[in-house]
């Protein structure tokens, strides 16, 4: 009898001597019970196919299993997990008012600074995580910097002008903060969607910190319906500094994507409105605005009993190109013109206290400021998320 | 100067000349697919292996095993057996697998011409592992064949693929 | 003969133990729907890895062609005409320590391919998460059991 190199040979090698037949014969039944039991499982060199036709009416095998709507729709541009990008402003001119008590009806104040800014601009560093990711339930945490520096020449002063030009040049405006995002679908074409951040913005620099009795707060909470997989909306209330003060303002989503593909919108009414062409998956071309801004305190103008803040807001009107640069990393340009909404100062009491303005309140203004329009640039590299 | 500009000159001469590689096509001897049948309209799955003994090859033309640098996949040739095989299918979508690397899609037809057994895959222009997989004791054929209706028995194709190796002189 | 029947034992009981992780790795396989109902995924085993394969699509064609839905926006052109409907998204995943890993799914909608891995949080269920570079930079989508009626 000739040996191969199989496992019976090694198996009866191990024994330490050649193996009598009829204990031969033992082993034999023994293999022979593993191999039934292996011919049980799927053979992976011939894979049993099924009629294909069969598939079209099925049942989740766990009764209770649901279905939900996704919180995307077909082209979307693409959502990123990292981004770093660089801000630049065209020079504008640039007139702060005297400090005094001006209505919010009045168009400008008193003329105490006029300069030229010839750079404003910075990075903006972003991140965004899921922390939650299932089907009923997306939850996603992240966190945001960003640093504006300016640069001023034919500085004019006034008698009696606080000086914040100076204080800007020298200092700079940043912000950082953390957001949160939670997209509870609620079935199959209904969903809930909440935003809320938290923002601590100033002409702080890390070694000379700000109190976090400064931080503002603004989110949103939006009922939404995806009737297809090209067609997202919901309406919702926000909390938000995007026009520099706080505001309440009722919010609308459209994201929308044409059945030929090309064409879309994304759109969270009124903090941005963009009409999207699609060139294809990997380029994108986004043309609309989006309202920026914050509150940020001026320490350097600050006193004991009062907290100065320069409410900013900017509306953006923009073309952002982006595209697939290799893998999942990304680049966005964008290309526009920022228009100055407000860039006024509140002197708020020094606890930090917001009040609430919106469209009606009479409180005044202590500065009143005009900023020129200026072009904008702005160049970024982002990691998407799949 | 003159001196120092041809002695670059020269280095870097040598260093193309070490570089110099050359190319070589493989050819595969035919390789039986199988999807076993009963077989249902749609995707199904037929599959082959080889064993492409590229160290065989190599120094059967006088090459060491160890000069492979690159592979590609040039050209794929099914031959069905019959033309009822041939108007069975729609499309056919070719990738390759090993043990140790991943599956790659490799080729496609889409129509399959009606009637034809002799046909020529298109070769996809991205390709990734070929060298590795050909460095595999045994390479798997994975073809995904789209079927038009229903077929009891098995489905069967010969492949012959013809790779461009890239040798390292 | 005493170790004989020792060894017969041991044999057949590491054979059961093989088999066993060979049997929790096939739970894999079936017929799988995810989140988004939009597809239903076979997934088989080829060799001793997964693969998963598209075997049904809720929009089947394209609705600006009529023609079945083809892999239009590989970044392979030249693999662009390759059908959704049979396509493996899910490709190459080995199963060890109670998890799939080592794998990849493409997203036919963006045409990009994600590292993947998959975990069974019960026999009808599956977390696959796709991600980049590491898993933190992923997501998650649930995939449930579908049997044909």
């Amino acid at each position: 009898m000739q040996y191969t190199d199989s496992p019976v040979y090694s198996a009866m090698k191990l024994s330490g001597t050649l193996v009598p037949l009829p204990r031969f014969c033992l082993l034999l039944v023994f293999f022979g019970a593993v191999n039934v039991l292996q011919s049980q499982t799927p053979d992976s060199s011939a894979i049993q196919e099924e009629d294909y036709s069969q598939y079209e009416s099925v049942t989740f095998t766990d009764v209770s299993a649901r279905r939900y709507c996704s919180p995307k729709i077909y082209d979307l541009s693409p959502q990123r997990f990292i981004s770093l990008a660089w801000d630049m402003q065209a020079p504008y001119s640039s007139v702060l008012s005297l400090p005094g008590d001006y209505s919010p009806d009045l168009k400008q104040g008193n003329d105490g600074e006029s300069a030229t800014a010839t750079y404003t601009g910075g990075f903006r560093l972003a991140a965004n995580i899921p922390v939650v990711s299932r089907n009923n339930i997306l939850w996603q945490l992240g966190a945001n910097v960003w640093d504006t520096r300016y640069n001023f020449k034919d500085l004019t002063v006034q008698e009696g002008a606080v000086g914040l030009t100076n204080i800007l040049d020298a200092r700079g405006l940043r912000t950082m903060g953390l957001n949160t995002t939670v997209f509870k679908p609620l079935g199959e074409t209904t969903f809930l969607l909440f935003q809320g951040s938290a923002d601590l913005s100033g002409d702080y620099t890390l070694a000379d910190f700000q109190s976090l009795r400064y931080v503002r707060y603004s989110g949103a909470a939006i009922w939404g319906r995806r009737p297809h997989d090209r067609k997202q909306w919901g309406v919702g209330i926000s909390r938000t500094y995007r026009v520099g003060e706080i505001n309440y303002i009722p919010v609308f989503l459209f994201n929308y994507t044409a059945p030929n593909r090309r064409w879309g919108t994304e759109i969270l009414f009124p903090a941005r409105a963009q009409v999207r062409r699609t060139f294809n998956p990997r380029n994108l071309l986004l043309v609309g605005y989006e309202l920026e801004g914050q509150s940020y305190r001026i320490a350097r103008l600050s006193t004991a009993d009062r907290s100065w803040e320069v409410r900013r807001g900017e509306l953006r009107a923009r073309a952002d190109y982006q595209r697939q640069l290799s893998g999942f990393v990304w680049l966005s340009v964008q290309i526009g013109w920022r228009y100055d909404w407000s860039y006024n100062v509140d002197a708020l009491g020094n606890d930090g206290r917001e009040f609430f303005r919106g469209f009606t309140g009479n409180q005044s203004y202590t500065m009143l400021n005009r900023l020129g329009g200026a072009p904008y640039f702005n160049i970024g590299v982002h990691l998407v998320s799949p | 100067m003159k001196v120092l500009l041809s002695f670059l000159l020269y280095l870097l001469c040598f260093c193309v000349a070490c570089t110099e590689s050359q190319t070589i096509t493989f050819k595969t001897a035919p390789i039986t697919l199988v999807a076993s049948g009963p077989l249902f309209e749609g995707s199904n799955t037929a599959q082959g292996d080889f064993s492409p003994n590229i160290a065989a090859f190599l120094q059967q033309q006088g090459l060491a095993p160890s000069s492979l640098q690159n592979a590609t996949l040039q050209k794929v040739s099914l031959v069905l057996p019959d033309s009822l095989h041939a108007d069975l299918v729609s499309e056919i979508t070719l990738q390759l697998a090993a043990d140790q690397v991943d599956m790659q899609k490799v080729a496609v037809l889409n129509p399959v011409p009606a009637g034809q057994t002799q046909l020529t895959l298109s070769v996809a222009q991205e390709q990734k592992k070929i060298a590795d997989l050909l460095q595999q004791n045994k390479m798997l054929l994975v073809a995904d064949v789209n079927l038009k209706k229903d077929l009891e028995a098995d489905w069967q194709a010969t492949a012959v693929l013809e790779f461009l190796l890239t040798i390292k002189k | 003969m005493k170790n004989l029947i020792l060894l017969a034992f041991l044999v057949f009981f590491s054979g059961i133990v093989t088999l066993r992780a060979q049997d929790a790795g096939d739970k894999l396989i079936g017929l799988w729907e995810p989140s988004n109902g939009k597809a239903r995924v076979k997934i088989e085993k080829i060799a001793n890895k997964y693969y998963g394969k598209i075997v049904w699509l809720r929009e089947p064609n394209d609705p600006q062609t009529g023609a079945p839905k083809l892999d239009k926006n590989n970044s392979d052109e030249s693999m662009r005409s390759v059908p959704l409907k049979g396509y493996r998204m899910l490709k190459d995943f080995v199963y060890a320590n109670g998890e799939w890993n080592n794998g990849t799914i493409y997203d036919p909608e963006s045409g990009s391919t994600y590292s993947c891995v998959i975990k069974a949080k019960d026999d009808n269920t599956l977390d696959i998460r796709g991600f980049v570079g590491v898993k933190a930079l992923g997501r998650t989508d649930v995939w449930k059991r579908i049997q044909v009626r």
